[in-house]
């Protein structure tokens, strides 16, 4: 199964419409990356030296200007240095970047020689983009606060593998040990995220969520496998001492079939008196699902016809055959589609002829019927 | 599978137990009903539309009769040649005999022989063959409907049934008793009404049956007036020895084994019929009705109802039970076919 390839024309929709987290907010923490050496450095041992001290001198130095240091990971905002080295000479560029949103909060380029000099220079650079952060932060701060956004989204799903498409367009993986963290969506809490889940062999199924909470957790509804037969078991309380099977397939799925079935009873009464019997009923109908849209689970089925009762009695030291042909006018079916297997109630008026060979009460008869049907690959 | 969690255990339990709850009370959604009555007791079965013309609004009347080694079945029908006839079945549904005389089917019954009275026509009682076309039966006899077990007679002496009276008129071989024997009354207004008032203007008799194997006759009879079936059932020594001398009848039910001592073990039951062409069988094992929409009921002869079989109107069927109440036999109408069945209750 393909699923199509994300469309940076919605991911950019989503990021435009989504704050950045400079105005979204306050600015409290600063990880520094390991520094940069400018194209054309030579990795000696000597600039990765120079790289280990530049890093250990912008933390002193931002720590004692007051800014709080946090790894890279989990501070907001990232500062990045990267330097290069002309004779005696060193350039310093240093960025301030939103961590998220990755735009630019401040920065400057900062010259000296690379020797101990380089603390003093460190330190001057360190006290101006201490002061460029709280700038941010007090710009922040006197804006007014934008809406919060959902964090993080994780689908659980019992379809193991099944792809999830965000936006019915946006492929965001598939279903892994029962879950899947779905890539980061600016969406703001309180809208609503449309998810459809994609599985070979099963329909899809899209449904809508709303975005209630930073932290979701969202299940997902179970697939419903594309059927192409399935197998029948019933019982009627008319042959209460007996049962039915047939084998279904699906000519449209979900709404038109064909069937044979079987059906194995006695008359036997288990009381005193009563004589051996076997009742075999077969059928072949062809019915459909056409009342109401397939997806829903409560459907309503109609079918029709033909078949034959077949009654063997032990009589007195003789054994009878009858043989009754049938027509089923109509059978109406109300069908509960579960995940694995479908429920069902059965109504149907038979009409029995008078043919010679049977020995059935002549005319229309309703009959009813539980049972349950259940997906089968043959 | 969250969605599977409501459909457990107190659902499941729950339909099952109102499955068993209706199983249990005889609900008719566990009856096919396409099956005929009594479909896990038949025995025996076979098309009798070669014999009679039959229609789903045309029935045949059928009578069982025993002498205590065999019975058979007689049934009374619209023949295919345009004529009403009557047939014989042996217990294995073989005809053995078919005639177009228009016998009262429900009074046939064995004499003292073992022999069977049809009318007053005499057939064997092994193989149903002609004994005797003409018994001397009194013209002014409406129906021979007690001659079992000894040959005495029951008669009506006029056609409104206001008195049924019996006799013994003839000698086990049919012959004529010199002098004939005296004509007792012997059920005129037998049953009063609950309180007590002056009870019924007579009896119309509707059938007999004869049980050999424990010398009971149940004489069934309908009164118009309070439109029930009664069952008279006689003891053997009530058709053997009547009376020496005629007595008042007694005005009231309760006062009949005073009036009558020599009736011994004689019961009257009243049914709570309301049609008098509701079939009413005396067995040995209870009295059997049926009502217009096909159940069955069985009464004791205390007059309850012991058992029930439901019909609710289903196909086009006639009845008749054996008096020993081991086998029935019906026909379907519409089929054309003859069934013999173990009794249900």
């Amino acid at each position: 199964m393909k699923f199509p390839r994300p469309v940076h024309a919605l991911v950019a929709a989503l990021l435009l419409a989504a704050p950045p987290l400079a105005s979204a907010q306050t600015i409290r923490s600063v990880g520094l990356e390991p520094p940069r050496a400018a194209a054309g450095t030579e990795q000696t041992d000597s600039a990765q030296r120079l790289a280990s001290l530049i890093t250990g001198t912008f933390s002193s130095e931002l720590a004692a200007a007051g800014v709080d240091l946090r790894p890279a990971s989990a501070a907001d905002v990232l500062l990045l240095v990267q330097y290069q080295i002309a004779g005696a000479r060193l350039l310093m560029v240093v960025t301030l970047t939103d961590r998220v949103s990755g735009l630019v909060l401040g920065g400057g380029a900062y010259t000296g020689t690379a020797d101990l000099a380089l603390v003093t220079t460190i330190r001057a650079a360190a006290e101006e983009l201490a002061v460029q952060l709280r700038d941010v932060e007090r710009v922040v701060n006197e804006r007014p606060r934008s809406p919060d956004i959902v964090r993080t989204v994780t689908v659980t799903s019992v379809d193991e593998g099944a792809g999830v498409l965000v936006g019915g367009e946006l492929a965001a993986g598939r279903v892994s040990n029962g879950g899947l963290v779905l890539p980061f969506l600016p969406m703001e809490i309180g809208t609503s995220l449309l998810l459809e889940t994609r599985l070979d062999g099963y329909y899809p199924r899209r449904q809508t969520v709303i975005i209630t909470d930073e932290t979701m957790v969202v299940a997902l509804e179970p697939l419903e496998p594309i059927i192409r037969w399935e197998i029948a078991g019933a019982w009627s309380p008319m042959r209460w001492a007996g049962a039915a099977m047939g084998f279904r397939r699906y000519l449209v799925p979900r709404r038109l079939y064909a069937q044979s079935t079987n059906q194995l009873s006695t008359r036997y009464r288990f009381a005193a008196g009563s004589r051996a019997s076997t009742v075999i009923d077969t059928r072949l109908s062809m019915g459909g699902y056409v009342f109401a849209p397939a997806e829903r689970r409560l459907r309503i089925g109609i079918a029709t016809g033909v078949g034959l009762t077949l009654s063997t009695l032990a009589g007195e030291q003789t054994v009878y055959t009858f043989v009754d042909p049938y027509f089923n006018i109509v059978s109406l079916e109300l069908r509960l589609q579960l995940n694995r297997f479908a429920p069902f109630i059965q109504g149907e008026m038979i009409h029995y002829g008078a043919a010679d060979s049977g020995y059935l009460n002549p005319g229309t008869m309703p009959y009813v019927s539980l049972g349950v049907l259940v997906p089968w690959r043959p | 599978m969250a969605t599977m969690k409501w459909i457990r255990f107190p659902v499941v339990a729950a339909v099952l137990s109102a499955i068993a709850v209706l199983f249990l009370s005889g609900c008719e959604l566990f009856v096919d009903p396409a099956a005929p009555p009594f479909d896990d007791r038949i025995a025996l079965t076979r098309r009798i539309d070669d014999v009679f013309a039959l229609s789903p609004r045309g029935g045949v009347e059928m009578t069982v009769v025993d002498n205590g080694s065999g019975y058979f079945l007689l049934m009374r029908g619209p023949g295919r040649d345009g004529t009403d006839r009557v047939v014989a079945f042996d217990s294995s549904l073989r005809v053995r005999m078919n005639r177009t005389d228009l016998w009262a089917v429900p009074f046939a019954a064995p004499d003292a022989n073992g022999d069977f009275v049809v009318g007053n026509v005499l057939f064997s009682g092994s193989t149903f063959a002609l004994a005797n076309p003409a018994l001397p039966v009194p013209g002014d006899t409406h129906a021979v409907v007690s001659s079992g077990l000894v040959n005495g007679i029951i008669t009506t002496e006029d056609p409104a049934y206001t008195d049924l009276r019996m006799s013994r008129s003839f000698d086990d071989a049919w012959g004529n008793l010199d002098p004939p024997g005296e004509l007792y009354p012997l059920f005129p207004d037998l049953v009063a009404d609950p309180d007590g008032l002056i009870p019924l203007g007579g009896f119309e008799l509707v059938a007999a049956q004869h049980d050999p194997g424990r010398d009971r006759s149940g004489v069934i009879l309908w009164n118009q007036l309070r439109a029930r079936h009664f069952v008279v059932v006689l003891a053997r020594s009530a058709v053997a020895d009547p009376l020496p001398t005629p007595l008042a009848p007694p005005q009231y039910f309760d006062d009949i084994d005073d009036a009558y001592p020599n009736i011994d073990e004689t019961a009257v039951v009243l049914l709570p019929t309301q049609e008098r062409d509701q079939p009413v069988f005396y067995t040995r094992r209870g009295i059997v009705v049926v009502r217009r929409d096909g159940d069955h009921e069985v009464y004791s002869l205390a007059g309850n109802r012991t058992a029930s079989y439901r019909m609710d109107g289903r196909g086009d069927f006639d009845f008749a039970y054996a008096p020993d109440g081991r086998w029935m036999f019906f026909v379907d109408r519409q089929r054309g076919r003859l069934f013999r069945a173990s009794t249900w209750w």
